[in-house]
């Protein structure tokens, strides 16, 4: 019972910390990773991208070639670099190997990276096997994994299950983040629900407003005829964008991301002036 | 004496026997180690473009003799100059999408950016969505990068007063032929 509870709170601040602690493998008794991880424990890693970080992470797995987390350390450097090939191979290698662990990552990177809708739904779909209560969240913290597979099914053009999905998630949900009302806003919208999308716009506002927001809405209005509204909307959206209000990510744009060429373009409609 | 010489050869033998198969051994089992080292031939940095006289054009030139070239998500600026859209229209519009008609998959071009916003070493490669290499064509390769060309310079982009050469990557998503997005 002391080591089930030990095993418990190393794993949880393992969790907790997004990387292991080398002893939770000694009392479980795998021997192999505790060696690999420690080894790990003991080198100080250049960056990610250098060969000596890839050497390092060789090591580790010529120690424990089951060492999981070394193949997903290893692909991040190819993630980051666009290839696609070799980060899906060491992926596949890590989910192989713990798919409880590994499922979410690759899953929410083909989502976000590579804009690969149908795999990125097959791997959700197969983590929520092992996880049927809650599939927890994306890598950068931004999205339910949930919010993810409603918008896969989106983008796959299946609106009335993306609103589905969202509607659930979003009734279970304790939490609000940051864009899922602005994303079930823009569903409802796109789908013809305007008075469902205005309501979500306006959840939306307590939680964070943004360009993109004000956009959606003021395009919202347009398609009601209400005519004022949408000016003061994309006023509002040239003074949020101005501000730095936007949606961000440092890698990529992501989903429903409004550039600023469409802020200025519907910018000079109402207001007939150049952006300076 | 004979008798000494003979259980000294007996030694031997037994000795180079079982070095012999201790190097066998450890030489298969090398083999199955490196196995698993999916990407042991990393010779530099990942994405790293090294200048190819036989594919790149000479006037292309990276600043500063090339010692430092970062990354594009090391700033905090995107390199696209008119934005990301008008990059993607521009493809739309510019590239012969019928050199692509039985295409599905992504296809993605590294290149570097100079300290001038020029761009050059451009690197292809193309997969299907098993994630298979998938190999591009000369003309499918040389539309993509005449169309690259022609659309002019990236950002300038800098951490300090003076702008850095940075590798940048475009990955273009294809279905039968169009083109439907353009990431990073």
């Amino acid at each position: 019972m002391k080591n089930l509870f030990l095993i418990f709170f190393i794993s949880f601040s393992t969790i907790a910390l997004g990387q292991y602690n080398c002893e939770a493998f000694k009392l479980n008794g795998d021997l192999c990773k505790y060696k690999a991880c420690k080894y790990l424990d003991s080198v100080n890693k250049p960056f990610q991208l250098t060969k000596g970080y890839h050497d390092i992470y060789n090591k580790a797995l010529e120690i424990c070639p089951n060492y999981h987390q070394a193949y997903r350390n290893k692909s991040t450097a190819y993630l980051k670099t666009g290839e696609f090939i070799m980060w899906k191979k060491l992926m596949d290698k890590a989910v192989e190997l713990s798919p409880e662990e590994h499922l979410s990552y690759r899953g929410w990177c083909r989502y976000q990276f590579f804009r690969d809708y149908k795999g990125a739904l097959k791997d959700l779909e197969a983590l929520e096997k092992i996880y049927p209560d809650d599939l927890g969240y994306s890598q950068n913290g931004m999205y339910h994994l949930k919010v993810v597979q409603a918008l896969c099914q989106k983008m796959l053009n299946q609106p009335k299950e993306a609103i589905s999905t969202l509607e659930k998630h979003l009734k279970k949900s304790k939490f609000k983040d940051l864009y899922d009302y602005y994303h079930l806003g823009i569903l409802y919208s796109e789908s013809g629900q305007y008075e469902k999308a205005l309501s979500a716009f306006k959840i939306q506002i307590k939680e964070y407003d943004f360009d993109g927001l004000q956009y959606h809405l003021a395009l919202l209005h347009k398609k009601l005829g209400n005519l004022q509204e949408y000016r003061d909307c994309i006023f509002k959206t040239n003074e949020l964008h101005k501000k730095g209000r936007v949606m961000t990510d440092p890698y990529t744009h992501p989903l429903d991301f409004v550039f600023k060429s469409d802020i200025v373009l519907e910018y000079e409609n109402v207001y007939a002036k150049k952006e300076d | 004496m004979s008798k000494i010489f003979s259980m000294l050869h007996s030694f031997f033998v037994i000795l180079v026997v079982v070095q012999l198969s201790t190097t066998i051994l450890s030489s298969c089992k090398k083999v199955v180690k490196n196995d698993f080292l999916i990407d042991k031939s990393l010779s530099t940095k990942v994405g790293d473009i090294t200048a190819n006289i036989k594919v790149d054009t000479l006037n292309f030139k990276e600043c500063y003799g090339g010692q430092n070239i970062s990354q594009y998500y090391a700033f905090n600026d995107k390199p696209y100059k008119n934005g990301k859209s008008h990059l993607k229209e521009y493809f739309v519009e510019n590239l012969n999408q019928e050199n692509f008609k039985s295409f599905n998959g992504l296809i993605r071009i590294r290149f570097i950016v100079n300290c001038k916003g020029e761009t050059g070493r451009y690197r292809i490669h193309a997969m299907n969505w098993k994630y298979e290499k998938q190999e591009l064509k000369i003309k499918q390769k040389s539309s993509i990068i005449t169309c690259l060309n022609s659309y002019g310079d990236f950002k300038l982009l800098s951490n300090n007063e003076f702008p850095q050469n940075y590798y940048f990557y475009i990955i273009l998503k294809i279905e039968e032929g169009l083109i439907q997005e353009l990431l990073p």
